[in-house]
């Protein structure tokens, strides 16, 4: 016969099972379905009622219906049932539908299991040090709940399992950082490919200028740089990422000579360099993106990475995680070599058919300073700056000819808008230029870190004149000096650059309080990205080769054993102290301090006198203090037997309030008398 | 309230039986805790006094049975006795049918006799030719026996001795008292102008009181530190059994009413720790049934109220 015998998880488990359910939820809410959550208040509340009795488990055929309908609930809403997205859905729903399947034991088990690896998917997608110490609250309660569902029936209260599992969490965590310093980081073989969809700030493969009216500026950080000694001044930090190379006439596209797979490596003899240098550490958010930022001309030892042809860093792998890397720039270089190859220079002169009039208007101010180069390149700068050109963040949309409507007629842009324009123009009369992507600026931190966030992001031009080479050219500078120098909001006059979300960063940029609050807020989480997000083979390596003059593997885990081993013998020490203190009530230990004054007179408590005997006999002694002595044998009384639970406790020692206050007065007042007892004969 | 009622009960039965306010105390704190009491003394030291003086301060209906090395189980119990009249048998009462039963010298009788008593106090009930009669509540039998080395006794098996909640020694009286004794009236003649101190449902009010004193984790931990102590193995003595330990409970909490407190505290334990515990703690080579006595005396210096030990 077939036993339906539903376990019954005990009560204080039970609760503490479903708030972590809740709990190990929370973060993902806003990447689920909206009806998600609405399954999960089902779910939670048909258990409960299951607990009370009130309702049974569903059956076998509902709950192979409820599979199948959220398999293709989840396919609709993702397209997929793969991916970390839909993955992560589709654990979290088999996860909720546990909960109506929990008849065994182990049923129980396994959602407890379950939590702790639906909390570890929350790392896909965050690691900062808010969720991960939100994280820690939720190991927490899971651990609670395992430790619930190992407690009989008779415990009642999920306050005490919760204190239990805090124990056991704090002696986890020394053993946690241990491990956590001393593990050796092996950079994984597979790669979890995350969509793209989450790259939803920073640059592009491509811009289209005349595409955007409304350039929403992000606070979140693109990355954060550590100098090493000297700094660069603002104006001069151009942190190159991506050259914009083929126009279509509406759009930028990535130079496909930069790909990891495609690139040429720089020829280092063609260029030359001046000693000066910066040294420095940049550690990147995750962009999905296969550049790295660096201020040119920069010197990166890392495996995978390619300093390409145009200057720019690839990377093979996409930085799908908190990377860091250090760089030296030589901020002062030239170019020595044979000039562009033929192929290169019709590359960045290359032209659309479309935009005449720019192309006419180009012409015309080449002849106009005789067909010399630096000149033709300072006077577009010059009309750019003369003109009624204007920066903002909300320019008008273009939909044909872009260059000639920004130069002619709207006259109203952002970095893109003017970069491209310029670009344009040079190329017009035959000089080769490119766009390019990056940050422009950085806001320095107390600690002097350099933090770029993505409203830094900035296009500009770099120009090639025969004999020097690539000059870098900011023609969005002539129009809004201010940007470059004191970074996006300072060159925009009107309020666009304000954004529209109530909770923006950005709405309370003038308030000193809360500027200052979030610049601790921001170099906290750059700490916890340097340190621990960011801590890897080298960053192990270097640490540890503090206090370890040779780093070896076996040298590392022979310390690890070491420090593992400490661990445990202060923890085992700690506990056989504690079960030993235990023993002795406090209020006990006060008594026995009592009797140790007395002693200390000739006036000892034999053992197995009862404390009332023995206050009567050395009343006796010390008559002079046979009140005091009185007082403090009746409050041990009270406190130890007269139950401290009887109502009118307390009343006779004139202490009022509440049962539990009352409790806790007593208490002090025997210490206080057993202190200031001076015994007179 | 209640303290005066126990007052009472103890100033009268201290007006017959003089200067032995402790064993009253502790006699009445044995019924208050609803328990079987056993008086052991040699002859003529007021075992028999006490006892009277008990049942008359209690006001409760008493039987006295004198045991012999004779007896049979139905002088105590009662004997079916065929009637003429109705030609049925009809079962006469024996003298355990009362309130207050005082067994004198209980182990001059056989065991046979013996255990009948004893049935019929574990039990409250008696079972004769099939039929069940019960006995009166309350149900109390003061039991005296004279010491086992003396001639013509039966020794209660250990069995037996643990239905007596206490076992209380008189011993010899003050050279005061005993002179008021000589110079005094007849203690018999004072015992019969005794009149009750209370009557059965106060008796019944301080039990219920009894029960509900407060015994709290600190006692609780002293009494089985106690416990815990006599069945260490080198005292090579049987320990106390967990009925001990409940008839050890059950008569703190009385005797903390006694004493006129509605918490019981370790002086409380440990006044009532030997009449409760020695008897309960005898070995098998112990003939006279005394080597609990030292044990306790053990228990009492050995183990402190305060626990000091850190293990």
């Amino acid at each position: 016969m077939k036993i339906n015998a539903v376990y019954p998880i005990p009560r204080a488990s039970l609760l503490l099972l479903l708030v972590t359910v809740g709990l190990a939820i929370a973060p993902h809410i806003l990447r689920l379905p909206l009806w998600l959550p609405v399954v999960a208040a089902a779910c939670v509340g048909w258990r409960v009622q299951v607990y009370r009795e009130r309702w049974v488990f569903p059956s076998r055929i509902v709950r192979f219906s409820m599979v199948l309908v959220s398999m293709v609930a989840i396919f609709l809403y993702y397209g997929t049932v793969l991916g970390p997205d839909a993955g992560v859905a589709l654990l979290i729903l088999a996860y909720l539908f546990k909960l109506l399947e929990m008849y065994k034991e182990r049923d129980a088990f396994l959602i407890v299991i379950l939590s702790y690896f639906i909390i570890a998917t929350n790392y896909l997608f965050s690691t900062s040090l808010l969720s991960s110490l939100y994280t820690m609250i939720v190991v927490l309660f899971v651990t609670a709940s395992l430790v619930g569902l190992n407690q009989t029936m008779r415990e009642v209260k999920p306050r005490r399992t919760l204190l239990i599992a805090a124990k056991l969490f704090m002696q986890a965590i020394p053993i946690m950082i241990v491990l956590f310093v001393f593990v050796p980081r092996v950079s994984p073989k597979w790669a979890l490919n995350i969509d793209n969809s989450h790259a939803k700030t920073g640059l592009s493969d491509s811009v289209s200028p005349g595409d955007i009216s409304n350039l929403s500026k992000s606070p979140a950080l693109a990355f954060t740089v550590e100098f090493f000694g000297d700094k660069p001044s603002q104006k001069d930090l151009y942190w190159r990422g991506v050259t914009y190379v083929d126009f279509d006439g509406r759009t930028w596209r990535r130079d496909s000579l930069d790909e990891y797979s495609t690139a040429k490596k720089i020829i280092k003899s063609e260029l030359v360099v001046q000693p000066d240098e910066f040294k420095y550490r940049v550690i990147m958010e995750p962009n999905y993106r296969h550049w790295l930022f660096a201020l040119p001309y920069s010197i990166l030892n890392e495996r995978n990475v390619k300093q390409t042809q145009s200057l720019v860093l690839t990377r093979k792998e996409p930085i799908a995680s908190l990377v860091s890397y250090d760089v030296v720039s030589h901020p002062h270089y030239a170019y020595q070599g044979a000039g562009l190859s033929a192929e290169a220079r019709a590359r960045n002169t290359q032209l659309p058919s479309t935009d005449i009039r720019a192309k006419r208007k180009a012409k015309e101010m080449f002849e106009a300073v005789n067909g010399d180069y630096h000149a033709y390149a300072d006077s577009v700068l010059r009309w750019f700056n003369r003109d009624n050109f204007v920066y903002t963040l909300k320019p008008p949309l273009l939909r044909v000819n872009v260059i000639d409507g920004f130069l002619f007629s709207t006259q109203q842009g952002f970095c893109a808008h003017y970069a491209g324009a310029y670009v344009f123009m040079m190329r017009a009369v035959g000089i080769p230029a490119r766009m390019v992507g990056g940050y422009q600026g950085g806001e320095y931190h107390e600690a002097g870190h350099l933090m770029v966030k993505q409203y830094h992001a900035h296009a500009w031009t770099e120009v090639w004149f025969q004999g020097r080479g690539w000059v870098r050219v900011d023609p969005t500078a002539a129009v809004a000096p201010e940007r470059v120098l004191s970074g996006p909001d300072g060159a925009v006059t009107d309020d666009s650059f304000s954004s529209d979300s109530p909770l923006s960063p950005l709405l309370f940029r003038n308030s000193a309080f809360i500027r200052n609050l979030r610049a601790k807020m921001e170099y906290v989480d750059f700490l916890w990205s340097r340190w621990v997000v960011g801590y890897n083979n080298s960053t192990q390596t270097e640490f540890l080769s503090r206090w370890m003059n040779d780093v070896t593997p076996q040298k590392i885990v022979m310390v690890m054993f070491a420090f593992l081993g400490g661990v445990m013998l202060v923890l085992a020490a700690y506990i056989l102290l504690e079960r030993g203190r235990r023993k002795l009530d406090p209020v006990d230990r006060v008594y026995l301090r009592f009797g140790e004054k007395l002693a200390s007179k000739g006036s000892e408590r034999y053992s197995g006198e009862g404390v009332w005997s023995y206050c009567d006999r050395v009343s006796l002694v010390f008559p002079g203090s046979a009140e005091d002595i009185r007082d403090i044998t009746q409050l041990y009384d009270d406190i130890r037997y007269g139950g401290m639970a009887m109502e009118n406790i307390g009343n006779s020692q004139g202490v009022g309030g509440t049962l539990s206050k009352r409790q806790k007065k007593l208490k002090i007042l025997f210490k206080q008398k057993v202190r200031r007892l001076r015994l007179k004969p | 309230m209640s303290s005066q009622l126990i007052q009472k009960i103890v100033q009268s039965v201290g007006s017959v039986l003089l200067g032995k306010d402790r064993q009253i105390k502790l006699c009445v704190a044995c019924l208050i805790a609803k328990g079987h009491l056993l008086l052991e003394d040699l002859p003529g030291m007021g075992k028999t006094t006490l006892s009277h003086a008990l049942a008359e301060a209690l006001g409760m209906s008493y039987q006295r049975i004198q045991f012999t090395s004779d007896m049979l189980p139905s002088d105590i119990l009662g004997v079916s006795v065929f009637n003429v009249n109705t030609t049925e048998f009809e079962f006469r009462q024996g003298p355990i049918f009362s309130q207050l039963v005082l067994a004198d010298e209980i182990n001059r009788a056989t065991p046979k006799a013996q255990s009948a008593l004893l049935e019929a106090m574990e039990e409250r009930q008696v079972t004769l030719d099939g039929n069940s009669y019960t006995l009166p509540s309350p149900f109390f039998v003061i039991a005296t026996q004279n010491p086992s080395d003396q001639m013509g006794t039966f020794s209660l098996p250990e069995s037996q001795m643990d239905r007596f909640l206490m076992r209380i020694h008189l011993g010899y009286p003050d050279p005061l008292i005993e002179r008021e004794l000589i110079t005094g009236v007849d203690r018999r003649r004072v015992i019969k102008e005794m009149k009750p101190a209370i009557n059965a449902e106060q008796l019944y009010e301080l039990q219920e009181q009894a029960v509900k004193v407060h015994l709290s984790d600190a006692v609780i931990d002293y009494i089985q530190r106690l416990v815990a102590f006599s069945r260490q193995p080198s005292l090579n003595q049987v320990g106390l059994s967990p009925r001990g330990t409940l008839a050890l409970v059950a008569a703190s909490k009385a005797y903390a009413l006694v004493e006129g407190r509605a918490h019981v505290v370790p002086e409380d334990v440990q006044a009532v720790l030997a009449p409760v515990a020695e008897h309960r703690m005898q070995g098998s080579q112990d003939i006279t049934g005394h080597a609990g006595r030292s044990v306790v005396q053990q228990m009492l210096s050995d183990v402190d109220v305060i626990d000091r030990l850190l293990l």
